[in-house]
């Protein structure tokens, strides 16, 4: 506690006291936390803006319906499951699947709104000359994207692993037993998330008007996965026309999830797991690479 | 807080009561350049510049192309000189340009607000995109919001400002994290009459009052004039005048005097008591029509006065003519360039 | 000695030049001609009045239109260009309604703040396709002279699109001029010209003013002083003034002038100013200087020279601070 000074504006004549505390600007002393802050900072901006908070109610409404609906799916799947108990329901690939096509909606909705309004109406400009750097400008962009995904497919599919376990007839050893497929079932959605959106941002990163970028995300995604069937479907024959579902979002998803639960196979998957892990990965990366490459280089 | 009353808040008389106003705003430059170079490919757009710029007001000239903006970008650490380096307020901007980003405030020329939030979001958000804490940031962003000219209207979308307000928020975020120095890029872009003094004003005061060093770009010279007191030209990508704002111009110059009436007699007397003069032509003096009285000592102004008091006639002006800021700007460039100033850019 | 008698003509044009000039319309003093009249004109964008009943007329030489943003001035220099009807009201130019009658346009030449549509072309195509639609006789002639009156003969061969925003303002002002018109209606021509070629501009219009009937719009007061014959204010909708704006101070009578004087020894200079009526009040301004309000500036001026010799202060710097185009403006917009 510092020691008072002697007050100025005691007047000694007259015995009187007074002060004026607050007459305009001041100057700041208060603590500053550095870059650090400034990331993260931007990174909670980001997935605000993305979610439409703090903004007119019509910017919200697509990412909460997906919420309900990705979240009731579960719900309702968890409700048969616990009601009805011998109906089977939803495998993980299948709802893999499910997730995969709400989760390219949701990109499609976030990943405009992360990088196309900054640049289209000049914004960069002010955030480049912040106690960040272009480099930190895309990864937090890339985070902030990247836990917006895994709320849609992470956390819901582990909540069903979750529920799953507790309605088993014993939990304790059910939540042991099946600790693998948790670890499976987590790998796909962090890898679907972060596929999906860093595949979105990319694409968002090429223009700067969200009303483009949505419609090339979805037509990207939807294009991609209809030429890939077709041509491989075309090529079914020649020994390495599975290479070419590599290409899609879609088979590649699906195939990852059903590598790790062999046995709901329907028909044979031609790789091993790794192989899509792998593949994927890469394409994350590549994604990242192409954003940085987009931000980056001083223009 | 506000038992740190000593140091940067202001007292009643709104002057800063602390250290900061004693021998100005410290000592130490508040941007030194060292042999700095910036090619891009074949075009060289600064040319080995050595400039320290003082912790003031300094007004930034150049035509377009003259590589001012190049400059702006690596003193705040967008980019890196080819050669040479640079620091303002002791950081180097190429190895701590975070850190110089920290400290310095950017106002740029361009549109660069986002239409879809609101003033106070926006600038509390660019506050904690420099550092500050959340809610400090929120605090600062609403007080200078206020202390910029907007009132209520920091509370609503900036999609609905008008040119004045835009640019009101612009400085607003420029100076909310309480920055040690400030660029303005063209700060009175597009206001009007009343909304550019205004402007002219707060530059001022964020200057005088609060220490914070201020270097403005503007193509305004009366602009500088009024807002500066030193003053750097580049031309070229080359540094052609740095110096006090005072000392320019003010050399040996002639005596402009203006009467109401009787401007013969006036000369007439004059040229008696020893003092050449004669009548200005009105283009060069922008049309007012003042006598010159030739200058060689003070005690010509003397003469004018006793003259003017014996012919009872209205003394309506008395100024020492000087180079004007034009004046020395035209010369510099002039000189550079050998001949026309047009066609160039 | 023949004693010389004066004719009853001269002495009648005397007593006329020495009475008050006859205003007509705002704006126009004397008998002169206006070259545009905006005669009672109203524009409303359905429930908006931007314009408001603004009447005045402009002669020849230059003039500036002035006024806050938002308070009407853009609407009335749209219309004056023919860019935009008048909802009530007319626009005569060289008396004739301009109204439906584009052919009236023709003697115009309009420097705009839009941006230019072709940053395809180079400056000289630029220059060259307005001759080319005003039907110049001697297209080629007229584009090198409009470009060279401009100073930008060495950067005509570059595309439009490459210009800086200074050059590109310069391009449009010899687009403008190349079909010599005798009107021209400039909206902030000096914008993104550097300081250089801010002053060559400003010399310019001076020049063209000599000859042609010029309007500007401008919100650099301190530049518009410098080319400016008369103004015209524009606040609210409504004509808030016209004329000479060293006249228009003089309206302001509630107002004591401001004078800035800068001695030797400020304070004793005060105490003699203040014994005098047409000082009303006297504040130190640092340590040289003082600044003192009156109310009767001809007699304060008057007074100064003597009342400083009898005090024996030595008069370094005397300067009215409110007479500038600033400080007028700011009178006129105050609520």
């Amino acid at each position: 506690m510092v020691a008072p000074s002697q007050p100025t504006s005691f007047d000694n004549e007259t015995g009187r006291y007074g002060e004026v505390y607050d007459r305009g600007y001041k100057h700041y002393d208060g603590e500053r936390l550095g870059r650090k802050h400034a990331f993260n900072a931007l990174v909670r901006y980001s997935m605000q803006r993305a979610l439409g908070l703090k903004k007119k109610w019509t910017a919200k409404i697509v990412p909460i319906i997906l919420y309900v609906v990705v979240l009731g799916t579960v719900l309702i799947l968890i409700g048969i499951e616990a009601f009805l108990p011998d109906t089977t329901t939803m495998s993980y690939p299948e709802f893999f699947i499910f997730i995969f096509i709400i989760e390219g909606m949701f990109v499609a909705t976030i990943a405009p709104e992360m990088l196309c309004p900054d640049r289209r109406e000049n914004v960069l400009t002010l955030y480049f000359s912040r106690a960040i750097s272009r480099l930190d400008y895309v990864l937090a962009k890339l985070i902030a994207t990247g836990i917006l995904t895994l709320t849609i497919s992470l956390v819901p599919v582990v909540l069903l692993w979750l529920f799953r376990q507790l309605l088993a007839d014993s939990p304790l050893s059910a939540l042991k037993d099946n600790a693998g497929d948790l670890g499976k079932v987590a790998l796909t959605g962090t890898l679907i998330a972060l596929y999906l959106g860093a595949g979105g941002l990319m694409v968002a990163s090429f223009t700067s008007r969200k009303s483009i970028a949505v419609p090339i995300i979805i037509v990207g995604y939807g294009v991609t996965e209809a030429l890939v069937s077709a041509v491989g479907y075309a090529l079914r024959d020649q020994s390495w026309s599975d290479y070419i579902f590599f290409l899609s979002p879609g088979s590649l998803a699906g195939n990852l999830a059903y590598s790790f639960f062999p046995d709901l196979e329907v028909e044979a998957i031609p790789f091993e797991w790794w192989a899509y892990v792998s593949a994927l990965a890469i394409t994350i990366v590549i994604a990242c690479a192409v954003m940085v490459w987009r931000y980056v280089p001083e223009d | 807080m506000t038992d740190r009353g000593s140091t940067s808040t202001l007292s009643l008389n709104g002057t800063l009561s602390s250290s900061l106003t004693n021998g100005a705003f410290g000592d130490a430059p508040a941007v030194e350049i060292r042999g700095v170079r910036k090619s891009f490919g074949n075009v060289v757009a600064l040319e080995r510049l050595d400039l320290t710029i003082p912790k003031a007001a300094v007004g930034l000239l150049g035509a377009n192309g003259a590589g001012k903006t190049t400059l702006l970008r690596i003193l705040l650490g967008l980019t890196d000189p080819t050669e040479g380096k640079a620091s303002v307020l002791g950081y180097d901007t190429q190895t701590d340009g975070v850190r110089v980003r920290e400290r310095v405030g950017y106002m740029p020329e361009s549109d660069c607000l986002p239409s879809g939030t609101t003033a106070a979001d926006f600038v509390g958000h660019m506050a904690e995109m420099s550092g500050l804490p959340a809610r400090a940031a929120r605090q600062r962003a609403a007080d200078v919001l206020y202390h910029v000219g907007l009132d209520e209207e920091r509370y609503r979308l900036i999609k609905g400002f008008s040119t004045g307000m835009k640019q009101r928020v612009k400085l607003a975020q420029a100076i909310v994290h309480d920055p040690g120095l400030v660029f303005l890029d063209e700060p009175t872009n597009g206001m009007d009459p009343q909304g550019r003094d205004e402007m002219l004003d707060l530059i001022k005061r964020i200057h005088k009052m609060l220490g914070i060093a201020v270097i403005v770009s503007s193509h305004i010279l009366e602009d500088i004039e009024r807002v500066c007191d030193h003053v750097v030209i580049l031309n070229n990508g080359k540094l052609m005048l740095s110096q006090p704002l005072e000392g320019i111009g003010t050399e040996q110059g002639d005596l402009l005097v203006r009467v109401d009436t009787r401007h013969d007699e006036f000369i007439q007397r004059l040229g008696a008591l020893g003092f050449p003069a004669t009548m200005g032509s009105t283009d060069e003096l922008h049309g007012r029509e003042e006598i010159v009285v030739r200058f060689d000592g003070d005690q010509v102004y003397d003469a004018v006065r006793d003259v003017a008091a014996e012919m009872e006639i209205a003394l309506r002006s008395l100024r020492k003519r000087a180079r004007s800021l034009e004046d020395v700007y035209i010369g510099e460039v002039e000189a550079s360039e050998g001949g026309a100033t047009g066609g160039r850019s | 000695m023949k004693k010389k008698t004066r004719s009853y003509a001269s002495i009648v044009n005397e007593q006329l030049q020495q009475a008050q000039p006859v205003v007509s319309l705002p704006g126009v003093t004397g008998g002169a001609e206006p070259t545009i009249v905006v005669n009672h004109v109203s524009k409303w964008f359905g429930d908006i009045v931007a314009v408001s009943d603004v009447n005045f007329g402009v002669v020849p030489g230059v003039t500036a239109l002035l006024g806050p943003n938002g308070a009407g001035k853009s609407t009335v220099l749209k219309m004056m260009s023919g860019l935009l009807n008048p909802s009530s009201g007319d626009i005569l130019i060289h008396g004739k309604s301009a109204r439906g009658n584009l052919g009236t346009y023709r003697r115009f030449g309009l420097v705009h703040e839009s941006e230019l549509v072709y940053p395809f072309l180079t400056g000289r195509e630029f220059v060259r396709l307005n001759a080319i639609t005003q039907k110049m006789k001697d297209v080629n002639g007229a584009t090198e002279r409009a470009i060279a009156t401009v100073e930008m003969a060495s950067a005509a061969d570059r595309r439009v699109g490459g210009y800086s925003k200074g050059m590109r303002q310069r391009i449009k002002v010899a687009a403008a001029l190349v079909h010599e018109p005798d009107v021209l209606l400039m909206d902030e021509p000096l914008n993104g010209m550097d300081p250089a070629q801010r002053a060559h501009m400003i010399n310019l219009i001076r020049e063209l003013g000599k000859t042609k009937t010029i309007l500007v719009s401008s919100h650099v007061l301190a530049e518009v002083e410098r080319f400016a014959d008369s103004i015209i204010v524009i606040v609210n909708g409504k004509l808030a003034a016209a004329g000479d704006y060293h006249a228009i101070r003089e309206k302001f009578d509630d107002r004591d002038h401001s004078v800035r004087i800068r001695a030797d020894h400020p304070r004793w200079l005060a105490v003699a100013l203040i014994g005098h009526p047409a000082t009303r009040s006297i504040r130190v301004d640092g340590e040289s200087r003082i600044v003192a309000e009156t109310n009767d500036v001809r007699a304060f001026y008057r007074a100064l020279p003597a009342l400083a010799k009898r005090a024996n202060v030595r008069l370094y710097e005397v300067q009215a601070t409110d007479e500038s185009l600033q400080s007028v403006f700011s009178y006129l917009v105050e609520r």
